[in-house]
């Protein structure tokens, strides 16, 4: 499609360790299109904030490495740039909100200095007035009351709310195409976590970017998301439109998934859980990975891993028990 | 039940004027430690010392006169009133080696501060930052460091290099670094980890301007507390290498040199060793109680709350 800004195909980032490898994403595609939220959702320890780091390429310390894969921006793959190329494609083209507002901002400088940064590499050889006006227009763009008197703020006088939108701010003044956001308001109160999504989606009707919103929440996702696609292990399991994987889930575990969130109606009985642990990705089956975990397992699942089956327009799922449409 | 006793109006008007009259830390909040008063004069008194010698002292410090050798200080049975603090085996007057010793002393701490803690930081900062074999490499030099013995080293520098300004700010400066360049390396291991960090990464920015625009500002509180802490290992580090003789060559005074110098009529003339002593004692002391001080203000953990 002619309006993707962001295509991953089967990318593979392990980690390479002593005691032998650990497969957190492995074989992981999807695309991202102009102006779209596609959620990434999955349980702790599945791969998502992997596969953000991988498409940055900030792979953590030890022995991570993407092995296998590409991934294409604006139809160039950018796993096969040099380190400077990536400083310039970050911040610009890419860039990423990350889940604690208390850490994402260097405490000895001001909030206006920290913009200054960002705004800086954009608009070389602007003079330092334009750039402080620019970043008090970007503090005013993430709805910060009264920005001429917090540009000279130090993050420790702000609350966590807005420190998150100021680091908001810092991501998006390079006006990259796709903005990666892990759980941005995971460590936000419930009452700011609203405004802080409301927020995005406003940032992003204003300048058409794309966003990949990794949550783990379903309500965030049915708030948020055109798309979702749900990870499982190191893979991505099922992708679709929200409304679809909602209202007709395909794959056991998103079923189980969305089964598990807590109603607002009915009676308050016990929540329902997903019996058991996810495959240890150093040992993954030669199967289906959601297998062992499954109520409707049968002998072809254990054997073989599912191919992907288109279910619906732009529905997929990896399972042996749904059949194409 | 316990009978708790309750102050009478007295005791609590008394309390009151004690209170105002002379604060004490527990009747202040918890947190903000007393500012040492105490330790500042002596610091600024010895810095001015040092900066107005040659307006301040009385005599010059290497002129002899033999006539006036070994006086004891004033206020003792033959003192004069020409020599305050009486004068040493060449007739020297003791006050005016004291306060010209103070510029020594405090040139000394300056540059190999300057020089052993600038490298610490800057290797600090790199190993923690950087890691993996850089990290390990680093780290091993600075075990190396810490097992030699530094006076040792100083005086073989000294002989090899002769005496002087320069060797001793060097030996001074190879003893420092190792330990400036393990505590910076622990902080920056704990930054690291920090989002901004990483957040940093996402804008662009390379390593290079990481480590001098988001990892430096971030120690440089340590750095200052560190600082202030070694001033007075400095102090007693040019002291021991000039008693040693591996410091200044005589006759510029030093502080150290002036005990060196003392030591052998400590029984009959033992002013001419134990004022410089004092001297070092409440300089170091001082310094001491003011890092202390500066680093309980400066401690993260009561600034953020």
């Amino acid at each position: 499609m002619s309006d993707t800004v962001l295509e991953v195909r089967d990318l593979h980032t392990h980690f390479f360790l002593r005691r032998g490898v650990v497969k957190a994403v492995d074989g992981v595609s999807f695309s991202l299109r102009r102006g779209e939220v596609l959620g990434l959702v999955g349980e702790s320890g599945c791969g998502k904030s992997l596969t953000a780091l991988s498409l940055m390429r900030l792979l953590p310390k030890g022995g991570a490495r993407t092995i296998k894969g590409e991934v294409l921006l604006g139809g160039e793959n950018i796993l096969e740039r040099t380190p400077a190329e990536m400083r310039e494609i970050r911040g610009r083209r890419i860039s990423m909100v990350l889940q604690d507002p208390q850490t994402s901002l260097n405490p000895v400088f001001s909030v206006g200095d920290q913009l200054r940064e960002a705004i800086e590499r954009r608009r070389k050889g602007a003079s330092l007035s334009e750039i402080m006006k620019e970043a008090v227009a970007a503090l005013r763009r993430v709805e910060i009351a009264a920005p001429e008197q917090r540009i000279g703020q130090y993050p420790h006088q702000m609350s966590g709310g807005m420190k998150q939108r100021v680091v908001g701010a810092i991501a998006i003044s390079g006006e990259p195409e796709v903005l990666i956001a892990d759980e941005p308001t995971t460590a936000l109160d419930v009452t700011i976590q609203l405004q802080y999504l409301k927020l995005l989606k406003r940032l992003q009707a204003e300048n058409g970017m794309a966003i990949l919103f990794i949550t783990h929440d379903f309500g965030v996702v049915g708030r948020m998301c055109d798309r979702v696609a749900v990870m499982y292990a190191g893979r991505i399991v099922e992708c679709g439109p929200v409304k679809q994987i909602f209202e007709a889930p395909s794959h056991p575990y998103t079923r189980a998934l969305i089964a598990s969130v807590p109603k607002m109606t009915g009676s308050a009985g016990r929540l329902t859980t997903i019996e058991g642990q996810p495959p240890s990705l150093m040992d993954l089956p030669a199967g289906c990975r959601f297998a062992s975990r499954c109520a409707h397992v049968e002998q072809h699942c254990l054997d073989a891993y599912p191919g992907t089956v288109r279910v619906g327009d732009e529905h997929t799922a990896d399972c042996w028990k749904v059949s194409a449409s | 039940m316990a009978i708790i006793e309750r102050p009478s109006v007295a005791q609590q008007r008394w309390s009151l004027w004690r209170a105002m009259v002379w604060p004490r830390r527990d009747a202040a909040p918890r947190r903000a430690a007393r500012v040492p008063w105490v330790p500042i004069t002596i610091i600024s008194v010895i810095v001015v010392m040092a900066l107005f010698a040659p307006l301040l002292a009385p005599y010059s410090p290497i002129d002899q006169t033999l006539r006036d050798k070994l006086l004891p200080p004033a206020w003792m049975a033959g003192g004069s009133d020409k020599y305050l603090l009486g004068t040493d085996a060449f007739g020297r007057d003791i006050l005016s080696r004291l306060i010209y010793g103070a510029r020594v002393s405090l040139i000394v701490a300056l540059l190999a501060l300057t020089a052993g803690g600038g490298v610490g930081l800057a290797i600090g900062i790199v190993a923690g930052y950087v890691g993996g074999a850089v990290d390990s490499v680093l780290m091993r030099l600075v075990d190396a460091a810490f097992t030699f013995p530094a006076i040792l080293f100083a005086l073989l520098l000294a002989v090899t290099m002769g005496q002087g300004l320069g060797t001793l700010v060097i030996a001074i400066s190879l003893l420092l670094w190792a330990s400036f360049a393990r505590v910076i390396r622990g902080e920056v291991l704990a930054l690291r980890q920090r989002d901004f960090v990483a957040l940093a990464k996402v804008r662009g920015c390379s390593s290079l301007r990481i480590m001098a625009t988001h990892i430096l500002p971030n120690v440089l509180n340590t750095f200052m507390v560190l600082v202030t802490l070694n001033i007075g290992v400095v102090i007693i580090a040019e002291a021991t290498l000039s008693f040693l003789g591996a410091g200044i060559p005589p006759p510029t005074p030093t502080w150290g040199l002036m005990i060196s110098e003392g030591r052998g009529r400590i029984a009959d003339a033992w002013w001419v060793a134990l004022i410089p002593g004092i001297a070092i004692t409440l300089l170091v002391l001082s310094v001491n109680l003011f890092g202390d001080w500066l680093r309980d203000r400066l401690d993260p953990r009561l600034r953020q709350l």
